[in-house]
């Protein structure tokens, strides 16, 4: 349990460091630095796009979706095997009051239902 | 820490509320999955809380400034226009969640007894998030926000007897001006949000109090249906559903972040092409539809009033149908789909 613990702070902070430099560094807003300041009396006003404006800064913004959506699948794995641990814990009765209980424990040799 | 914790747990006394969350219980059956819509929408809350706080950091709610600060914002706060991106997203999120969220409890027919008051503060609190929306949309100050909040302030005007005060009471005036602005502002960041809290929690505890309803034919057939222990089965399965839900609104926040009209003139007229947010669409289209007069009464009062009706309709709906849960409901089902149907045709039309 503890080296789980230990593997996914880990890798959460290898992800962060990775996708840091990205988001850190201020990267991604620098996109719409053209005319978008206070707009003075008389001057002409412009509408703010804020999307890339250059090859970089697009492949910045694909890159950080890209770790986004790694980090994110990492920790649907990690959720999995936690699930699939806590409903076997659930199955065996393992959070029951035993003192109190009316009912046997059930076989441990059997497996959870709609377990192959 | 173990003795940091015991040290809380006697002064805050929250040793009966794990014991509740550890005994708690989810049902199990077909329509589990919208258990999950009830805490996404309290994810997208709590990312609209914060980056709310963020984006009010730099925001100045003055005619002069309104549309300046968001463009500061947007291009010289470090990652502001993803943040302001974020937020606007995360509104719409949220408001389909609850509407998804609503249908679900009404197809379920979930709202009636014992969790009539559970629907009626569900309904206050769609309301509440379309007020957010509606609020927070003028904040930028630009051409479009600046028109649709005259036509949405001035939809009050129509009600008879107070209709005029309400109108200048949220337009701060006559006219919608920067009176209206600094309301807005202030209704956006600071009574709405007490609103919200207040029903949220009064919701939540109906919601622990009266339990998770079962599915009609569970209930019909006195069947026992499966259940999941809260702790920790069913917040593991949650937070796969908020991995995915944070994922997608990064994803489409990054990808399609809003834009910045420039500053709204009030001398100009309005521009065309007038739009609401989505989630005003079909109110909006309704308006439009209704001609301009039908007999003595304006058209606009009709359609006013076929709206507060669907409203009240909506609102007390655990009162008007109060049959017991042996009962199917098919007109209230088919109500729901009827709604559904209506809503998104008007809102495609109102988009071509």
């Amino acid at each position: 349990m503890r080296r789980s613990a230990l593997a996914f702070w880990l890798l959460l902070i290898a992800l962060s460091w990775a996708i840091t430099p990205y988001l850190g560094a201020g990267e991604l807003q620098d996109a719409p630095k053209t005319k978008a300041q206070t707009p003075a009396k008389g001057s002409e006003q412009v509408t703010i796009h804020p999307s890339p404006k250059n090859i970089r800064e697009k492949t910045a913004v694909f890159v950080f979706v890209a770790w986004l959506w790694l980090s994110i699948g990492i920790l649907i794995y990690i959720l999995r095997l936690k699930i699939k641990e806590a409903d076997r814990l659930f199955h065996y009765r393992y959070y029951e009051d035993w003192e109190n209980a009316t009912e046997p424990p059930p076989d441990p040799c059997s497996k959870p239902s709609g377990k192959k | 820490m173990r003795k940091l914790r015991i040290w809380l747990e006697d002064r805050l006394g929250t040793v009966p509320i794990f014991t509740f969350l550890r005994k708690k219980d989810v049902p199990q059956h077909k329509h589990s999955f919208l258990y999950y819509t009830g805490s996404s929408i309290l994810l997208f809350l709590g990312i609209q809380i914060v980056t709310g706080i963020m984006l009010a950091l730099y925001y100045q709610p003055t005619l002069k400034e309104a549309n300046a600060s968001v463009a500061r914002i947007m291009t010289e706060v470090p990652l502001g226009w993803i943040i302001r991106s974020i937020h606007s997203w995360s509104s719409s999120f949220m408001i389909g969640l609850v509407m998804i969220h609503l249908l679900g409890i009404m197809l379920t027919k979930a709202y009636r007894s014992p969790r009539e008051a559970t629907w009626m503060s569900g309904v206050f609190l769609l309301v509440i998030s379309m007020l957010f929306g509606f609020t927070g949309y003028l904040l930028p100050w630009d051409d479009l926000s600046l028109s649709a909040t005259k036509v949405g302030t001035d939809i009050p005007n129509i009600i008879p007897v107070i209709g005029a005060w309400v109108t200048k009471f949220l337009r701060g005036g006559e006219d919608v001006t920067g009176d209206t602005l600094t309301r807005f502002f202030i209704f956006h960041v600071c009574v709405l949000p007490l609103m919200i809290f207040f029903i949220l929690a009064i919701h939540i505890f109906l919601v622990q109090k009266h339990g998770m309803s079962i599915p009609l034919e569970a209930e019909r057939k006195k069947e026992k249906v499966k259940a999941l222990p809260f702790w920790p089965n069913f917040v593991l399965r949650e937070s796969v559903a908020w991995m995915v839900l944070l994922g997608v609104l990064l994803t489409v926040a990054v990808i399609l972040a809003p834009s910045l009209e420039p500053a709204a003139d009030l001398m100009a007229p309005a521009p065309e092409g007038i739009k609401p947010e989505w989630y005003f669409l079909f109110l909006f289209q309704t308006l439009k539809i209704f001609p301009a007069k039908v007999f003595f009464v304006t058209g606009e009062a009709l359609a006013v009033l076929a709206i507060s009706l669907a409203m009240a309709f909506l609102f007390f709906l655990p009162l008007i149908d109060t049959r017991p849960w042996e009962k199917k409901g098919k007109v209230i089902t088919w109500l729901a789909y009827a709604f559904l149907f209506y809503a998104a045709a008007m809102t495609v039309w109102s988009l071509l």
